[in-house]
């Protein structure tokens, strides 16, 4: 009996402790399994992107090779500069790639044609192009900005050594464009075939987190203040625009969904951009004590800040958003009802003016209307991606609009061209071998970083790369390159720097360090027409890049135009011009406004470093700019239909609001208050009843009253730079 | 068939460019075309390796071009 019963205690015991077992096993397997995801979501990609990099670069060494070519580094420099994490963006790259070299080797050789005989003239005409490029790379975005850098480049290492022995122009032209066209053609194909990394994934990415943040702030509201978040909008909605013109080439959806993003991020500027009038608009009420109109406006606002939210979290699936655009259309259908009963509700308050309800009710009603539409093109785009077939395709999004201001650009042409001339008058005084190469770098670190917002830390990662890929060359070339005698040893040798430049370049801190790396390492590496070392060639090389750097960071540091208070000034004097543009010019539409001031700012460089005081100044400005500019668009709007006699009062208050905004000073500020106090006290004193319909007196006065009330809060110019001086 | 009357190289601006080249050019802009199509009528979507698929197809088309010149 006893021993029985010790049986069974010691089976249950068994089986006890074989239940932990498993337990603990299933525990294990767990977090193996979760290890293994994150080391497959995480390293596996770098791993893999290490991979292809250097499949790319021995396909392309290969080929050169076998088919003798004058120079396989080339090739395989090309691959260095075109390769990178996403396949659609190596495609992308390597088509404007593509586009700048031919066109950089049509230039050089009509140059060598023309100008073979004389340096002048031939410098002179190079240093325009360089000048013509740089100055391209800085109007257009991303990749086609890249496009530019290319033509420019390709001028040094095809015109350059061809002035040498111009009758080989020709054939150095030819052999250059297939060593370029085999590195295009190994990077493109290995990183199509080979493990790849769509952008579609990327940009549902940025889709989704931008809709998260923003379904955030609009249902919690912004305790921190408006600027973080609004910079952070900012930067998604380029990043997405960057994104959205890389993956023309892809073969996934993003492609066929280019017209849609596109969409979504002009429909996110207009929401986004109302939200932060409306919030600006409750807290100026609340610090100028007039707390009941606040209060009253964030009462009608509580629904919609309800409606995006689902139990306090962001709506994630389609059901969820489904349901958040049910919620919003309803907030929508009722919200005239509920804007009457509340300005009933404050009749009994004779101290609220009821216009500042109505103001911030118009406001709410076209964040309402914006959202849906934004809300739409997401549901679109996100929770039914393979519904849209024809309909997405139907409409044509409006380009995202560009603010080119002339005065960097000519700055950074005129210090890509006397970079150019610097460091060809030192090759020509002291006819130095290695000029052409001091010059190809010289040209490229001035034409890449040309749109750098602080190009002098950008050339500092820059030269620390250079620094290493000088110092690996000599390792490659004395130790490794002369003990290498076939295809096999000659991938040995170059292994280590193309993998180092492809680690460094995937990681974001240390991308340029990695250009850096692979740009030296490839221009100089020593198996380009002689097998091994030359330590003079490879010292004058060495020295060739260092005083290439140097004279492009001395040029850098004499021009940096974004780092100066000149700059800074202009952004805001910039800011001004494009408000009175709104005033005056027929042609701006409430869209192209908003791209206008925004592509401005990104361009200022502000938006890269959210934290400074500076930028949150900026975006201060950028804020106040958008607030008065749609207002002064929507009061064009209203006018649009109405009869000439106070047609030509909107015109006459279009006018004084320009020229506050051309010069800012209290006498222009008080002229235009007193002239919308004068118009605003006719619309409320009913004379208008033969010229005006009611509906319309309404909406001019509401966005009237908006106006003064921005106007009236800003402090003007004279003012800002004395409490400033106080400051100081 | 053909190759008896295209040449292999010929003369452009004085400049020999061998006739592959133009069949790669003209392979290439067969392939952006097609790949518009597929892309618009949705066949990606129904491939395991859409970029496998387009560089293969590039080549079929090269080759076929390149077969007319050689």
């Amino acid at each position: 009996m006893l021993s029985t019963q010790h049986i069974n205690h010691c089976i249950q015991r068994l089986l006890a402790g074989m239940a932990l077992l498993r337990q603990g096993a299933r525990l294990v397997a767990v977090c193996l399994q979760q290890a293994g995801t994150d080391w497959y979501r995480q390293d596996f990609p770098l791993i893999g992107y290490l991979f292809k990099y250097l499949l790319a670069a021995f396909l392309a060494l290969w080929v050169a090779l076998k088919m003798e070519m004058d120079q396989p580094a080339t090739a395989l420099l090309t691959v260095v500069i075109v390769m990178h994490f996403r396949s659609g963006m190596v495609i992308t790259k390597s088509y404007y790639r593509l586009i700048g070299t031919v066109i950089g080797i049509l230039f050089s050789m009509l140059l060598v044609a023309w100008f073979a005989q004389d340096r002048f003239p031939f410098f002179i005409a190079a240093a325009l192009w360089i000048g013509m490029c740089t100055a391209g790379s800085l109007v257009y975005r991303n990749f086609q900005s890249y496009g530019f850098v290319l033509a420019g480049y390709t001028l040094c290492i095809v015109g350059l050594p061809a002035t040498l022995t111009p009758w080989h122009t020709f054939q150095i032209a030819s052999t250059r464009m297939s060593e370029i066209g085999v590195g295009l053609l190994s990077a493109t194909l290995v990183s199509e075939l080979v493990l790849p990394q769509r952008l579609w994934e990327n940009i549902q990415a940025v889709v989704r987190s931008k809709f998260r943040d923003f379904s955030v702030l609009l249902g919690t509201g912004a305790p921190a203040g408006l600027n973080q978040p609004f910079l952070k909008f900012m930067q998604d909605i380029y990043q997405l625009e960057a994104f959205r013109s890389s993956a023309q080439f892809e073969t996934d959806d993003a492609r066929v969904h280019s017209a849609t993003i596109n969409r979504l991020n002009v429909q996110f500027m207009a929401v986004s951009t109302t939200y932060v009038v409306l919030q600006r608009l409750i807290q100026r009420l609340q610090t100028r004590a007039a707390s009941k109109e606040a209060d009253a406006l964030q009462v009608l606002m509580q629904p919609l800040s309800a409606a995006v939210l689902i139990d306090g979290q962001p709506a994630s699936h389609a059901e969820a958003i489904t349901q958040v655009q049910q919620a919003v259309a309803a907030f929508q259908h009722d919200f005239d009802t509920r804007l009457a009963a509340q300005l009933q509700h404050l009749m009994i308050h004779p101290e609220v003016n009821q216009l500042e309800v109505e103001t911030g009710g118009e406001l709410l009603s076209r964040l309402a209307k914006e959202l849906t539409a934004y809300l739409d093109t997401y549901a679109l785009l996100v929770a039914q991606p393979r519904a849209r077939k024809v309909a997405s395709r139907e409409f044509t999004a409006e380009q995202l609009h560009m603010h080119i201001d002339w005065l960097p650009v000519s700055i950074a042409a005129t210090r890509g061209a006397l970079t150019l001339l610097i460091l060809a008058a030192i090759w020509m005084t002291i006819d130095w071998p290695s000029g052409i190469l001091a010059m190809t770098l010289g040209v490229i670190t001035s034409t890449l970083f040309a749109a750098s917002p602080a190009p002098m830390a950008t050339i500092r990662q820059f030269s620390v790369g250079v620094l290493l890929g000088i110092v690996l060359v000599y390792i490659s070339n004395v130790f490794w390159l002369t003990a290498a005698h076939d295809y096999v040893m000659l991938c040995i040798v170059i292994t280590p720097a193309v993998l180092l430049t492809a680690w460094l370049s995937a990681r974001p801190a240390t991308t340029l360090v990695g250009a850096g790396l692979g740009i030296a390492y490839f221009l100089m590496v020593g198996f380009n027409q002689a097998l091994g070392d030359n330590p003079v060639k490879y010292f004058n090389d060495s020295i060739a890049l260092m005083v290439a750097l140097v004279v492009s960071g001395i040029m850098f540091s004499l021009t940096d135009y974004a780092a100066s208070p000149w700059a800074k000034a202009r952004v805001f004097t910039q800011l001004r011009k494009l408000v009175v543009d709104a005033c005056l010019h027929t042609s701006m539409t409430a869209p192209v406004f908003e791209m206008r001031t925004r592509d401005l700012i990104q361009r200022s460089g502000s938006v890269h470093r959210p934290q400074e005081a500076e930028s949150v100044r900026v975006v201060e400005a950028l804020c106040a700019a958008l607030e008065v500019g749609h207002a002064v668009l929507a009061l064009r709007a209203v006018a649009r239909g109405i009869l000439a006699q106070p047609y030509q009062l909107v015109h006459r208050t279009l006018t004084l609001v320009a020229s506050y905004y051309k010069q800012p000073g209290l006498a222009q500020q008080q002229a235009v208050l007193q002239w919308l106090d004068h118009f605003l006290a006719w619309l409320q004193g009913g004379e208008y009843a033969d010229a005006l319909l009611p509906s319309q007196a309404r909406k001019l006065t509401t966005q009237l009253h908006f106006i003064r009330l921005v106007i009236a809060a800003e402090l003007p110019l004279d003012q800002a730079l004395t409490s400033n001086g106080a400051d100081s | 068939m053909m190759h008896a009357w295209i040449p292999r190289e010929f003369a452009f601006l004085d400049a020999h460019v061998p006739t592959l080249f133009v069949a790669f050019l003209l392979a290439a802009a067969a392939i952006w075309l097609i790949d518009k199509v597929l892309a618009a009528w949705g066949i990606y979507e129904l491939v395991w390796y859409p970029a496998l698929l387009r560089v293969s197809l590039f080549f079929a088309l090269f080759s076929v071009f390149g077969l007319m010149v050689y």
